[in-house]
C-alpha cells in the first residue's frame, strides 16, 4: 500500500509549516475534533465555520494550549506543546476579548515582545502599535479600551516578535468596517510576506476577502477545503430551495414545472417552493412564467441559503 | 533571568491591583486597633505581651495565612479564570521558570500586603510599650508564612475554581484543629512552622513562652529550620505548578 500523494489533495499543501495529523480533541463525552487531517502553508488560510464547528478548539491544540486527545501537530516541524522555544516563531490570538487589565497598551506589548526574546523591545512595540494604529492609544490603560481596540493590541501583542507563523482565533469579532478592513489588509500583507496566517471566522464574507484558501470545518471535521473558488462550485452543485410567494401558486408551479432544472415543487396556500439545480436559470424564468400563467409575484427568497445549512450539505450531502 | 523578572512583574503588578488584595491589607491591619483597645490605660510591658500574644494566636494563627491564601491562589488562578494564560504560555520560557515567577510573585505580594497591616500594629505596639523592636520577629514569621502560603496555593489556585475556599477549610481543619490534637502532624502545620520562626527572635515573658510551647507541641523553636522546611516546600511547589503548566488543557470555555 502507498500512501496518498498528499500534495495534490485540497487538504494539503505542498510546503506546509502548521500540520494537523489525524487530530482529534475531546473533552468527555464531546468530540470537539474529529480526526483532522490537514496542512497549511504560507499565505492566508480561512478557517471557517459556524459556531461550535470546532476553530477554537483545533486552533489551541495547534498552539499546545491543548493536548490532543488523539493525533498530533507541528509547527515549523515541532510540537510547540513540548517544546515551548517553538513560541519564538509562533503568534496566537485567542477569541477571549482578555488582555491585562492593569498594563498600558504599550506595555503589554513591550512585555510580549520581551517575553519572546525581542532586542529591541521599545522599537519593536512601537512599530507593532503603528502596524494596527493604536500609536495615539498607546499609553492607556487596556481596562480602558473598547473590544476593537482589545482586539488590535492583541494582533499587535501577537506579531511583535515577527513571527512565522500567526493563528488568528476570529480576530475580526468586534472591530468597526474600517478597523476591519485595515486588518484584512495586514493579514495580506503578512502572508504575502511569506508567512502562514490562518484566521478562523464563522462569517463568509469576511474569509472571502482575505483568504486564498479556505479550510471549511463543521460538528469537528474538515467538510471541504481548498481555493475558494473550489469551494463555491461544491456549494453550488447543491439543489437550492427557493420560495415564491404569489396570488396564484397553482398556475405558476404548472408552468414552472416545464424548466429542466426544476427538480421539485410544493404548492402551498400563498406560494411555492421549489427545489432547483440552477437557481440562476430558475431566476430568469420566473417573471416570463408568472406573466404567462398570469400570476403575481410579491416575494422571492432562497429558504437555504445560510452558512450553517451549506455547511451541513458539505458534511453530508444527500 | 530576563523571562523570570518579567513573568514575576506582570504577575504582581495584578496581584497588587486586586481589589481583595487592598482588603487583606486592612484584614491584617484591624489587629491594630484591637491592640488599641485592649491595651489601652494598661502598662508598656503588658502591651507588649498582648501584642506577642494578638500575634501568634490571632494573626499567625488565622489572620495572616488567610490573607497570604487569597493573595496566593489569585497568582495563577486569576490567570486562568480571566482567560489570559495563553499570554504567559505562549512564549519561548521554560514551564518552570513561569512556575517560579508566580511562586516569587505570589509571596512578595503577599509579604508586602500583611507586612503593611503588620507595621501597623507594630507602630501601635511601639508607641504603647516603648519597645520598637516587637514588630522584628513577626516580620521574620509573615516572612515564612508568605513563601509557605504560596508554595502551596500557587498550584492549587491554577487547578481548581474554589482553592481559596478550600484554602479556609484546610486552615480551620487541618491547621487548626486536626495538629493540635495529632502529634505526629504537627512538623507539617504551617502555622507550627511560622510561630517556631517567629519565636526564635520574639522576646517572650515566661507566659507566652509557655502558651507558644503548647502550640508547638514536638516542633522546635528555630528560625532556620523553619526556613529550610519551607524552601523544600517552594521547590516540591515550583516542581508541580511547573509540571502541570507542562500538562496543558489549563484553557477552557
Ligand atoms: N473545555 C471544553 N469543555 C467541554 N466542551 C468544550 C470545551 N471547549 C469546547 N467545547 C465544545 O467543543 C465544541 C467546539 O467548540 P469550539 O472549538 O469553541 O468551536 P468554534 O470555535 O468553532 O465555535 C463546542 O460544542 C464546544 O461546546
Ligand atoms: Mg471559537
Amino acid at each position: 500500500m502507498t500512501a496518498p500523494d498528499r500534495s495534490t489533495d485540497a487538504l494539503h499543501v505542498d510546503e506546509p509549516t502548521v500540520v494537523a495529523n489525524r487530530l482529534s480533541k475531546w473533552f468527555g463525552p464531546k468530540v470537539a475534533v474529529s480526526e483532522v487531517d490537514c496542512s497549511f502553508g504560507p499565505g492566508v488560510t480561512g478557517l471557517l465555520g459556524p459556531n461550535g464547528a470546532g476553530k477554537t478548539t483545533l486552533l489551541r491544540v495547534l498552539a499546545g494550549l491543548l493536548t490532543p486527545s488523539a493525533g498530533g501537530a507541528t509547527i515549523l516541524g515541532r510540537d510547540p506543546g513540548r517544546k515551548p522555544g517553538a513560541y519564538r516563531h509562533l503568534g496566537f490570538v485567542p477569541e477571549d476579548e482578555a488582555v491585562y487589565e492593569h498594563m498600558t497598551a504599550r506595555r503589554f506589548i513591550q512585555w510580549s515582545a520581551a517575553m519572546s526574546k525581542v532586542e529591541d523591545t521599545g522599537a519593536a512595540a512601537r512599530r507593532a502599535l503603528e502596524t494596527v494604529h493604536l500609536t495615539k492609544d498607546a499609553d492607556r490603560a487596556l481596562s480602558t479600551f473598547s473590544k476593537g481596540m482589545r482586539q488590535r493590541a492583541k494582533v499587535a501583542a501577537a506579531l511583535v516578535h515577527d513571527p512565522e507563523v500567526l493563528l488568528l482565533d476570529e480576530p475580526l469579532n468586534g472591530t468597526d468596517p474600517l478597523q476591519r478592513a485595515r486588518l484584512i489588509e495586514l493579514f495580506l500583507d503578512l502572508g504575502q510576506q511569506g508567512r502562514t496566517i490562518i484566521v478562523s471566522s464563522h462569517v463568509l464574507a469576511e474569509v472571502e476577502r482575505m483568504a486564498g484558501r479556505v479550510v471549511a470545518m463543521v460538528d469537528g471535521r474538515v467538510a471541504a477545503a481548498g481555493t475558494l473558488a473550489a469551494l463555491r462550485d461544491a456549494m453550488s452543485d447543491k439543489p437550492r430551495l427557493i420560495r415564491i410567494d404569489t396570488d396564484r401558486p397553482r398556475p405558476l408551479a404548472r408552468r414552472l414545472l416545464g424548466g429542466e432544472w426544476v427538480e421539485s415543487v410544493r404548492v402551498g396556500e400563498d406560494g411555492i417552493e421549489i427545489r432547483t439545480s440552477d437557481a440562476r436559470a430558475l431566476g430568469l424564468d420566473i417573471a416570463a412564467g408568472a406573466r404567462e400563467a398570469g400570476a403575481r409575484i410579491t416575494a422571492v427568497s432562497p429558504e437555504d441559503e445560510s452558512l450553517d445549512s451549506v455547511f451541513r450539505y458539505l458534511v453530508n450531502p444527500r | 533571568m530576563k523571562a523570570l523578572f518579567l513573568v514575576v512583574g506582570s504577575i504582581t503588578g495584578r496581584l497588587m491591583r486586586r481589589r481583595r488584595s487592598i482588603a487583606m491589607f486592612f484584614l491584617t491591619a484591624s489587629l491594630a486597633p484591637l491592640l488599641f483597645f485592649l491595651a489601652l490605660g494598661r502598662t508598656g510591658s503588658f502591651a507588649a505581651e498582648m501584642y506577642n500574644n494578638l500575634t501568634f494566636g490571632l494573626g499567625m494563627a488565622t489572620v495572616y495565612p488567610v490573607a497570604a491564601l487569597v493573595v496566593s491562589t489569585a497568582a495563577l488562578g486569576e490567570e486562568r479564570k480571566a482567560h489570559t494564560l495563553p499570554f504567559l504560555l505562549l512564549k519561548p520560557v521554560p514551564r518552570v521558570v513561569i512556575a517560579l515567577g508566580a511562586l516569587i510573585a505570589a509571596a512578595v505580594s503577599a509579604f508586602v500586603i500583611v507586612e503593611a497591616g503588620v507595621l501597623v500594629t507594630w507602630v501601635v505596639a511601639a508607641v504603647m510599650s516603648g519597645d520598637w523592636s516587637l514588630g522584628i520577629a513577626t516580620t521574620v514569621g509573615v516572612a515564612v508564612q508568605c513563601v509557605a502560603s504560596a508554595a502551596l496555593f500557587v498550584p492549587l489556585g491554577l487547578v481548581l475554581n474554589r482553592a481559596t475556599l478550600l484554602g479556609l477549610g484546610y486552615l480551620f481543619l487541618w491547621e487548626g484543629i486536626l495538629s493540635s490534637f495529632i502529634a505526629g502532624i504537627q512538623a507539617s502545620s504551617i502555622y507550627r512552622i511560622v510561630v517556631s520562626a517567629w519565636a526564635d527572635f520574639a522576646s517572650m515573658t515566661v507566659d507566652t513562652y509557655d502558651a507558644v510551647d503548647v502550640i508547638l507541641g514536638r516542633v522546635t523553636i528555630g528560625a532556620g529550620g523553619a526556613a529550610a522546611k519551607v524552601a523544600v516546600m517552594a521547590l516540591v511547589s515550583v516542581m508541580l505548578t511547573g509540571s502541570i503548566l507542562k500538562r496543558r488543557d489549563l484553557v477552557g470555555e
